[in-house]
């Protein structure tokens, strides 16, 4: 999603200048063209990303927005503190990029993974977190990470093609239906859902009704998503991501209050490295059911087929 | 906002550490000595030295009660108020700074190590807004130097020719839990400075005097190596408590009424009246 990521970046700065740009050393083949179109409104703040963030709520105590990038880890947890205390506690318009949530990184191991991101964000005060599964995503949700006035976490994964199931027009929402099905609800984190989009033709047709979320944390779940979560009884959560803070558990208790008792809920989800092997991000989905055999089997068990 | 002329800053000052010594001792809290190291350099700094577009980063934000009194004295924060309301529950004057509440004070604080990157941070803001006249001052503890995230902030002042910042070290040589050269020995302190190439002078860090000279230095210095200032003051913790000054205890244990009389007579004519 790079390549949208600063086309768009690139367009926004163009508008408003007090966009700012801050990289904590990285973006080689790739942000080259915002860095010599930005001058000295891109900031290489070196390996530092404490200090990045910290100099961001300053900047941004200055009426500028900055946005804040490194690889996803790098961004969120090594600057934890200062996120928390610098930037959310006072409510200040920083924008943390991570590029590669998830096993993005793949065999570049486990140091370069993010499989917490989502939800140690998601538990800072002000804090929108944006995890976008369509390429053609990226532009708008961008746009909807800037509008926003507080800070904001975007994950940046996969660039992942929309089968012309979404389209373009729709305006950025948390929760879109992409395939409607009347027997099994299916909720997919950002650029996972192409796995599930890829294993429709396998399944009855009509019996999966296909939810992408690309945004936490949810306030409140879909009207219709709810309702069809009623009808069919069962939903099945898939995210790259620890059960921990992930989608499901910030799912779980609308879901609870809204089908009373009669609901099959199953997860899928990141757990880490079962084998203890490194591979690339695909092999690591597979391993973890986030992808492929694994993927389809349990598709197919909560189907009854 | 007026500065406050050099002459009358040293009763400025008496103002600062009666008020904050009052409000330790209404309160019984701790981090007195924490308070009493900086009131010097935070009233020369607040009342001699910042104009209305300057902003000040209390980086040891267990200093509050030093920087609320300055506030007070400043007549930025309501004396009054900070009187009755101190470290009472439902206050805005918590043991450590509060966010986006109390004029005079733009960030929270107290978890050390995050004021210089803030710092930096408003300090490029102005060179980017092309605001030459707004200065950034942080005040830092010396403990506080053993964060790595400082020395970040000093590569980036350097390197991004931060020359409207100045750092200043409350060198008290005490830090959480013993003496600095036995808990984690930063020295040579100013050697180190230089080498992250900042502009570094040392002063005393309770005479307005000395402050004020090595504040016209390192500031001349600062523009002429296009960099950040730094002042390492020296400091006493816990200036003037009998018993205590210059102890680890003084950083914890409220203060016994015979501390206080004792504590109050450095105020000179302002404890007179207290």
């Amino acid at each position: 999603m790079r390549v949208e990521f600063a086309q768009t970046i690139l367009e926004v700065a163009t508008q408003d200048a007090s966009v700012l740009f801050l990289t904590g050393d990285l973006g080689f083949m790739a942000l080259e063209e915002v860095r010599d179109r930005l001058g000295e409104r891109f900031i290489n703040a070196g390996v530092a990303e404490q200090n990045m963030v910290s100099a961001a709520a300053g900047l941004a105590a200055r009426d500028f927005k900055p946005i804040v990038y490194s690889i996803a880890p790098f961004a969120t947890l090594r600057p934890y503190e200062q996120l928390r205390n610098d930037v959310c506690l006072h409510n200040l318009p920083v924008k943390v990029v991570g590029n590669g949530g998830g096993y993005g990184y793949g065999i570049m191991g486990s140091t370069h993974h993010a499989l917490e991101d989502v939800g140690v964000m998601r538990t800072l005060p002000n804090m929108r977190v944006f995890v976008p599964a369509f390429g053609s995503d990226v532009a708008k949700c961008v746009r909807a990470m800037m509008a926003y006035s507080g800070p904001a976490y975007l994950r940046l994964g996969k660039s992942v093609p929309n089968f012309g199931l979404v389209t373009d027009a729709s305006p950025w929402a948390p929760m879109r239906r992409v395939s409607q099905g009347s027997s099994l609800v299916v909720a997919a984190m950002g650029p996972v859902v192409e796995h599930v989009i890829s294993l429709l033709p396998e399944l009855p047709p009509g019996s999966v009704d296909l939810w992408s979320v690309g945004e936490l944390s949810l306030s409140s779940l879909d009207g219709e998503f709810l309702r069809s979560a009623q009808e069919a009884g069962r939903v099945i959560t898939v995210e790259e991501h620890y059960l921990a803070g992930g989608m499901a558990e910030n799912m779980a208790p609308h879901l609870i209050n809204a089908c009373s008792g009669r609901l099959r809920f199953k997860n899928l989800f990141a757990r880490g490295y079962p084998s203890g092997l490194y591979g690339s991000q695909r092999w690591h989905q597979d391993e973890n059911a986030l992808a492929g055999p694994g993927l389809l089997a349990a598709l197919r068990e909560m189907l009854g087929l | 906002m007026q500065k406050t002329a050099p002459s009358d800053l040293p009763a400025a000052g008496a103002r600062v550490r009666k008020l904050l010594l009052d409000l330790h001792y209404g309160a019984r809290s701790g981090h007195v000595g924490s308070a009493l190291s900086c009131v010097e350099i935070l009233t020369f700094l607040r009342l001699g030295c910042m104009s209305a577009s300057d902003t000040l980063v209390l980086s040891k934000g267990h200093a509050a009660s030093a920087l609320y009194s300055t506030l007070a004295v400043a007549g930025e924060v309501q004396e009054d108020e900070l009187r009755a309301r101190y470290y009472k529950d439902g206050t805005l004057f918590s043991a450590h700074p509060p966010p986006n509440k109390i004029s005079g004070i733009r960030f929270a604080t107290g978890s050390l190590g995050h004021g210089p990157g803030i710092a930096v941070g408003l300090a490029l803001g102005s060179k980017l807004r092309k605001q030459p006249d707004e200065r950034v001052y942080c005040v830092v503890s010396d403990g506080e130097l053993n964060e790595g995230s400082v020395w970040e902030a000093f590569a980036f002042s350097r390197h991004f020719k931060l020359d409207n910042l100045l750092f200043i070290v409350d060198r008290n040589n005490l830090q959480g839990f013993g003496r600095t050269s036995e808990v984690m020995d930063m020295s040579p302190l100013n050697e180190k400075l230089r080498a992250f190439g900042l502009a570094v002078t040392e002063a005393d860090g309770h005479d307005f005097g000395s402050l004020a000279e090595a504040y016209e230095s390192v500031s001349q210095a600062a523009r002429n190596g296009s960099t950040a200032g730094i002042i390492v003051a020296a400091t006493v913790k816990g200036r003037g408590m009998p018993g205590l000054a210059d102890t680890v205890a003084c950083h914890y244990v409220p203060m016994t009424e015979e501390v206080y009389g004792g504590a109050l007579k450095l105020c000179g004519d302002a404890g007179d009246q207290g």
